[in-house]
């Protein structure tokens, strides 16, 4: 439902309960394992249930979801130069969705690196030449006098 | 005293409420009329653009009448998911779905910057309808998870995210969403009940006669018939007053002593170095 929401109490008849603006957030991460290609990892917050998974992936995303396996990751506390523990990091949930009707997922690769397109010969030379002429229009405004002569 | 350090326990305990639990009275209160039906398909919105530009996508495609926030005050109560007179001017084309929207755009893979617009302001989003609020909340938490993936996929793989800035955007976005949302329920409840709260908290005396703070809380049998209710001491005996009466006289003490030992350092002070300023309260 939500994450600081406290759950009303269950009366026999009571319509079904609907939430409009849910606050949970999911990450969806890349598995350390190799895990076969119909299983997806989410990272969410511990108080998501499995049923939460399914609807929330199901009703926002509208991914078919076959089955929820989650498990809860305890971050350790640590100690400080004072030796009072902290945690680095909250605890989170790990859910791992088997996706449905035979759908396959791959965790896309270069996400932050640009694939360049193989340029001719012909693009490389006018590029060198408009690199040349840029640096002769400097010169010519400076009337012949190199950049780094001068103040 | 007593009264004094119980209205100060009540409002840090309010702030606290405020604080951790801001949703808890606009999903208790809204509820969709059992006519319409709750479509996953509608809630995506003009995603012909980059989705980048979802912070502010809507400010130029939609003008509003300016009389529609009277109206709104009464429509809160039952969101309809059809078309109003706001959202006739939403352009809704077919949604692209799937685990795709967990990743930015291709076009942005590698680059050095991605631009975006600004975060909505409580003043905009005050002028639209809840159901066009609906549709923007989901919006805004599709783009959030989105990069919050991008932000967790950069840091293992030790690369700068192009256009981090958008993060806390999005979350004061959703800030302010919330906040509006919270001052219409806050006026449906003062027309209902007369106050800002449908289920204010309680203060109650305890054995000691001090007093504590209490939440709301559901129970299945109500007040009058609940004994384990009547069964809490939430008042004090008569005897106890005596003491609560030489108890209040040690905190007056305590209190004054502290008062004539800051006004002793000051006045010494202002004897050793005349021409100080010390500040005095």
């Amino acid at each position: 439902m939500s994450r600081f929401l406290r759950y009303p109490l269950y009366v026999k008849g009571n319509p079904q309960r609907r939430v409009f603006f849910t606050d949970f957030f999911i990450k969806l991460l890349k598995s350390d394992k190799e895990r076969p290609p119909n299983v997806v990892t989410f990272e969410c917050p511990v108080t998501m249930t499995k049923f939460d998974v399914k609807n929330y992936l199901e009703r926002i995303y509208n991914v078919p979801v076959a089955r929820v396996n989650t498990h809860i990751i305890y971050v350790a506390f640590k100690r400080d130069h004072k030796n009072r523990r902290y945690k680095p990091k909250d605890d989170f949930k790990l859910a791992h969705v088997t996706l449905g009707e035979g759908q396959t997922f791959q965790f896309p690769e270069n996400l932050f690196t640009k694939t360049e397109e193989e340029k001719t010969d012909e693009e490389l030379i006018e590029e060198v030449k408009g690199r040349q002429k840029v640096r002769d229009d400097q010169l010519r405004k400076r009337s012949g006098v190199p950049s780094w002569f001068g103040v | 005293m007593a009264a004094s350090r119980a209205f100060r326990t009540f409002s840090v305990a309010k702030i606290f409420d405020c604080r951790f639990f801001p949703l808890t009275n606009i999903l208790s209160k809204c509820h969709i009329s059992e006519n319409t039906t709750f479509t996953p398909s509608r809630l995506q919105c003009s995603c012909t653009q980059s989705r980048c530009t979802a912070i502010n996508r809507w400010s130029s495609q939609s003008t509003l009448p300016l009389a529609v926030p009277q109206r709104l005050l009464f429509r809160h109560a039952t969101i309809v998911l059809g078309k109003t007179d706001q959202s006739k001017d939403f352009h809704t084309s077919c949604s692209r779905l799937g685990l795709e929207e967990f990743f930015d755009d291709p076009k942005t893979y590698g680059e050095p910057d991605v631009k975006s617009g600004r975060p909505w302001s409580a003043d905009e989003l005050r002028l639209k309808d809840n159901a066009t609020l609906h549709k923007l909340w989901y919006v805004l938490l599709k783009e959030s998870n989105m990069l919050l993936t991008m932000e967790a996929e950069a840091e293992r793989q030790d690369k700068r995210m192009p256009g981090s800035d958008r993060h806390s955007k999005v979350k004061r976005s959703m800030r302010n969403l919330q906040q509006v949302m919270q001052e219409r329920n806050e006026v449906l409840t003062e027309l209902r009940t007369g106050g800002p709260e449908e289920h204010p908290a309680k203060m109650v005396y305890t054995p000691f006669g001090y007093l504590r703070y209490i939440k709301p809380k559901e129970h299945y049998v109500p007040m009058y018939a609940n004994k384990t209710y009547h069964r809490k001491r939430y008042r004090y005996k008569p005897f106890v007053k005596k003491y609560l009466n030489l108890w209040m006289e040690k905190e007056n003490d305590k209190r004054r002593k502290e008062k004539r030992q800051r006004k002793n350092q000051i006045k010494k002070l202002k004897e050793r170095y005349p021409d100080a300023d010390v500040w005095q309260n």
